[in-house]
């Protein structure tokens, strides 16, 4: 079970392999890319902080990363793109291919397609944004060249472990980080406002915006209605759905002790723009607690010890509504 | 032009009237609200009866999911000698073609791509002629993507109408398209499971639920939306009554919130 910690700065690459990650991921928005569409990523990120800032950084992270013997992916995950968009793709594509780059995550079918037919050596990954949710999907896109799916972060434990039970392919879940309060594949809200900076508020994330919040039933009275609306349960609800995006601590470690025996590939950190203190200090965690698994714990032992040690890593409590497997808190 | 009533229970078939000539039922977002055999019984003989055509919708589903379509679709087929799949994830076309051959197979609205967010209607004079084409654009533009499409047999694609409308210049495909409910996001985390009781007021997560979905809906409101947001169970959507394309040869009519 490998531990894929995301990367964007050279200078972070060696400090994270030396906490523990085991693969790394990256993005990279090229200069003529943001030229014609500031307001579209090619990889669900816009902020620079999240990527490389050009291919030679690549180029070198990608030497740095070999050099330790591991494997470095790229993400090419727009949930879609547009035939007008293809020349510059294109041109992304033909510099990945010289570059040795693993293995790319993509979303979009179209780009799929194009990668498979048009350059069969590159390898390539199915982003969460493929919304697998069953092991007929997972063959689906086994079936179509893809050699390992990132599955959905809204399943459960026993959801997962019948999808990796039932297939041959690689399988990859989020163990760490930001834990989207939608389904990633079929949120069509627009992530990428944010070069409009004069107004960051009513260009944030969408799922964020504080909402006024109102309800209607066709057997409630008005004044039922309104203590519902008032009441904790549908504005604190909203409130830390809301926040469950941001908060950068969301964390689903207790299920390690699962993936393990379910035979799961890797385990995702999620966290492209977070500083490099924060990705070292992910990955050190996640690296801790599966060394513990060498010793064979109980359940219950390791939960006490993953508590133990989120609650002092992070000083927060666990929080079932940032429990990414709340089913073995 | 055909004209296609959806609805997803069985007492919503009143809305049928004789402007139409083509029925769909079922729920594509949430694997719980996926019918009982009783309900589609009672749908099945209603199409029957009216000799009309026939679309199931199929939600995105979970491995439990999948094994229980396969009654509702072998149901489907005792009855009907044609009609459609609406298939919202890719797995359930998967297992419709292995198991029902036979059948058509529509591509659901959850997997035609185009961004919904309302607040791009808000951005019209502030984005350029390429971002603004972009968003009036589906990955339905790539011509070797429609012919994948059409040599798996999936001909037709159901479509949102979005607010900064959509760009449906494909002809090889036929089209349809929903409304005027567009669905903006969809979660398994469902705010609505659990809306009325104080105990579950920080269940955030897969939780079982009493599908309070079919008591409560709410809405969302904040300055920053052109539109308000619906949210109807584990899924948002806005109202858009004005349709600004033409190139499309089904209207599939929501009468109410599809769940």
């Amino acid at each position: 079970m490998k531990i894929l910690a995301p990367v964007s700065r050279l200078n972070e690459i060696e400090a994270i392999i030396e906490a523990g990650a085991d693969e790394l991921y990256c993005g990279m928005l090229p200069e003529n890319w943001k030229a014609q569409y500031p307001s579209i990523s090619i990889s669900r990120r816009q902020e620079q902080a999240a990527h490389f800032k050009t291919f030679e950084e690549l180029k070198a992270a990608i030497h740095i990363t070999h050099d330790h013997g591991l494997k470095i992916y790229f993400t090419f995950n727009e949930h879609y793109f547009t035939v007008n968009q293809f020349k510059l793709l294109k041109s992304y594509l033909e510099i990945l291919n010289t570059l040795e780059i693993d293995a790319i995550f993509v979303s979009d079918l179209a780009l799929l397609l194009y990668i498979r037919d048009s350059f069969p050596q590159l390898e390539f990954h199915i982003s969460t944004g493929g919304a697998i949710f069953n092991s007929e999907t997972t063959k689906f896109y086994q079936s179509l060249g893809a050699t390992r799916v990132i599955l959905d972060r809204h399943l459960t434990l026993s959801e997962i472990e019948s999808i990796a039970e039932k297939n041959t392919i690689e399988t990859e879940v989020f163990i760490f980080g930001s834990k989207c309060p939608n389904v990633d594949g079929f949120c069509t809200f627009h992530h990428g406002f944010l070069t409009i900076k004069e107004d960051k508020t009513r260009f944030g994330n969408a799922c964020m915006i504080p909402y006024e919040i109102t309800v209607s039933s066709p057997t409630l009275e008005k004044t039922e209605l309104e203590d519902l609306c008032n009441s904790t349960i549908s504005l604190e609800r909203q409130h830390i759905w809301a926040n469950t995006h941001i908060d950068d601590r969301p964390c689903g470690i207790c299920a390690l002790y699962d993936f393990q025996k379910m035979g799961v590939t890797s385990i995702k950190i999620v966290g492209r723009a977070n500083p490099s203190w924060k990705k070292i200090m992910d990955t050190s965690f996640i690296y801790n607690l599966r060394k513990f698994l060498d010793k064979s714990p109980s359940r219950t032992e390791f939960n006490q010890v993953a508590k133990q040690s989120y609650n002092l890593t992070y000083k927060y409590p666990c929080r079932s509504s940032m429990c990414y497997y709340p089913e073995v808190m | 032009m055909e004209y296609a009533l959806f609805i997803s229970h069985p007492e919503d078939l009143h809305f049928f009237t004789n402007q139409y000539s083509h029925l769909y039922y079922g729920n594509e977002f949430c694997q719980n609200l996926m019918p009982s055999q009783k309900d589609l019984a009672i749908i099945l003989k209603f199409v029957k009866e009216h000799s009309i055509s026939f679309s199931f919708v199929t939600p995105y589903v979970t491995d439990r999911g999948l094994h229980a379509l396969i009654p509702l679709i072998t149901q489907i087929a005792e009855i009907l000698k044609t009609y459609e799949i609406i298939f919202n994830d890719w797995g359930v076309y998967s297992l419709v073609k292995q198991r029902f051959p036979h059948l058509e197979l529509v591509l659901g609205r959850l997997l035609t791509k185009i961004k919904r967010d309302p607040r791009i209607l808000f951005l019209k004079d502030r984005l350029s002629s390429q971002i603004w084409n972009y968003f009036q654009t589906t990955n339905l533009s790539i011509p070797w993507y429609r012919n994948f499409l059409i040599n798996n047999g999936i001909d037709r694609v159901d479509l949102d109408n979005p607010l900064q409308g959509i760009n449906l210049n494909f002809p090889d495909l036929h089209k349809s398209i929903y409304y005027p409910y567009s669905y903006v996001t969809t979660t398994r985390l469902c705010l609505t499971a659990g809306c009325d009781k104080p105990e579950a007021w920080y269940q955030i997560g897969i939780f079982p639920c009493q599908q309070e979905c079919q008591q409560y809906t709410f809405y969302l409101r904040n300055d920053v939306m052109p539109v308000k947001l619906i949210r109807k169970g584990n899924t948002i959507f806005y109202k858009n009554e004005k349709i600004l394309s033409n190139q499309y040869d089904r209207l599939v009519f929501q009468p109410k919130l599809p769940m």
